[in-house]
């Protein structure tokens, strides 16, 4: 399916994905967890949203700099 | 033993997905709640790292679905302990789920972003107010307050445009999309950022209005994407989602913040 216009079309088709899959999307807290690189997310209490790439890559810190 | 699935999204039918796979390669499965579906598959070791590679994979598997079902996509790394337990929390906001694939079931979701072609402030004809030079040399501090000023009421100005501008294109728009989901100016470049809801059969009209609006604006950069997954039209539990206008009398339940964000 072709995305974006321009000559630009293939950056700005990715940051659209990445702005919709990472950031967008049902979002149901308390029941399921939203996870990356098999962090499990369940001692956070479930209420986690991921809001971009620069938070998904900080969840994959050690628990002492998640918490802090 | 219970394995961990990947959520990928909620659709309104309950039949089997047919020759379709998850982001590991295993099938997809569609687990019946009521009349609706929560499509699963197989949490496979690496697939949620965010990825480049894994975020496109994962969007061609949700827009796949999109061909067959009216979907409501799963945000990226959403994981469930076993099938029961996404098909409880899938339950478990039944009645909204029900709700929010009425509304997007035949639409698709059109992104456009609004840029600047150059310096806002310029472009909007009111760049940093030049003020004449007085008799009294100003000391080091007085310029830093008087620039400071100056650019400040050219950054108003700028707003000012970008919201004439904006209204512009909503009113252009108007009758187009059921739903709009809008960030103004949310960078000094960026003028607006905007996802719309337009049903499939209109989506040549939309294209045709954003191209006739490029022509009124050579100053500015009109990028349309789409048509996705209603990304940006989901049920969210969560306080801080994303806010969405349903123009046609949508029901504000599903966005708990979105009364809270009317103007």
């Amino acid at each position: 399916m072709a995305k974006g216009e321009g000559t630009l079309a293939e950056d700005v088709t990715l940051l659209e994905i990445l702005d919709r899959v990472i950031d967008k999307g049902v979002v149901i807290g308390g029941e399921v967890t939203i996870s990356v690189a098999d962090v499990d997310l369940l001692f956070l209490g479930l209420k986690l949203i991921l809001t971009s790439v620069e938070r998904a890559e900080r969840l994959r810190l050690g628990p002492e700099e998640r918490l802090g | 033993m219970a394995e961990s699935c990947c959520l990928y999204a909620v659709v309104d039918s309950t039949l089997p997905i047919v020759g379709r796979q998850g982001l590991g390669g295993g099938p997809l499965r569609n687990l019946a709640v009521g009349e609706i579906g929560a499509v699963v598959g197989a949490l496979t070791p690496g697939v949620l790292e965010p990825t480049r590679e894994n975020v496109l994979r994962y969007e061609n598997v949700v827009e796949g679905l999109l061909l067959d079902f009216a979907v409501l996509p799963a945000r990226f790394g959403t994981v469930a302990a076993d099938e029961e337990a996404a098909r409880a929390a899938v339950a478990a906001h039944y009645q909204q789920f029900v709700a929010n694939l009425r509304q997007v079931k035949g639409r698709v979701e059109l992104g456009l972003k609004v840029l600047w072609r150059g310096d806002p402030t310029d472009s909007c004809g009111q760049g940093p107010a030049r003020v004449a030079p007085g008799r009294v040399q100003l000391g080091p501090g007085a310029q830093y307050m008087r620039q400071r000023m100056q650019e400040s009421h050219a950054a108003q100005a700028a707003r000012q445009h970008a919201e004439r501008i904006v209204a512009e294109i909503d009113r252009s728009l108007a009758s187009l999309p059921t739903a709009r989901w809008t960030q103004v100016a949310p960078t000094t470049r960026l003028l607006l950022s905007a996802a719309y809801l337009v049903d499939g059969g209109r989506v040549r009209e939309f294209r045709a209005t954003v191209t006739a609006m490029k022509g009124r604006h050579p100053a500015l950069s009109f990028l349309l994407s789409g048509p996705w997954p209603p990304h940006h039209f989901c049920y969210a539990t969560e306080g801080d989602a994303h806010v969405t206008d349903f123009l046609a009398g949508g029901d504000s339940s599903l966005h708990p913040r979105l009364d809270a964000a009317r103007r």
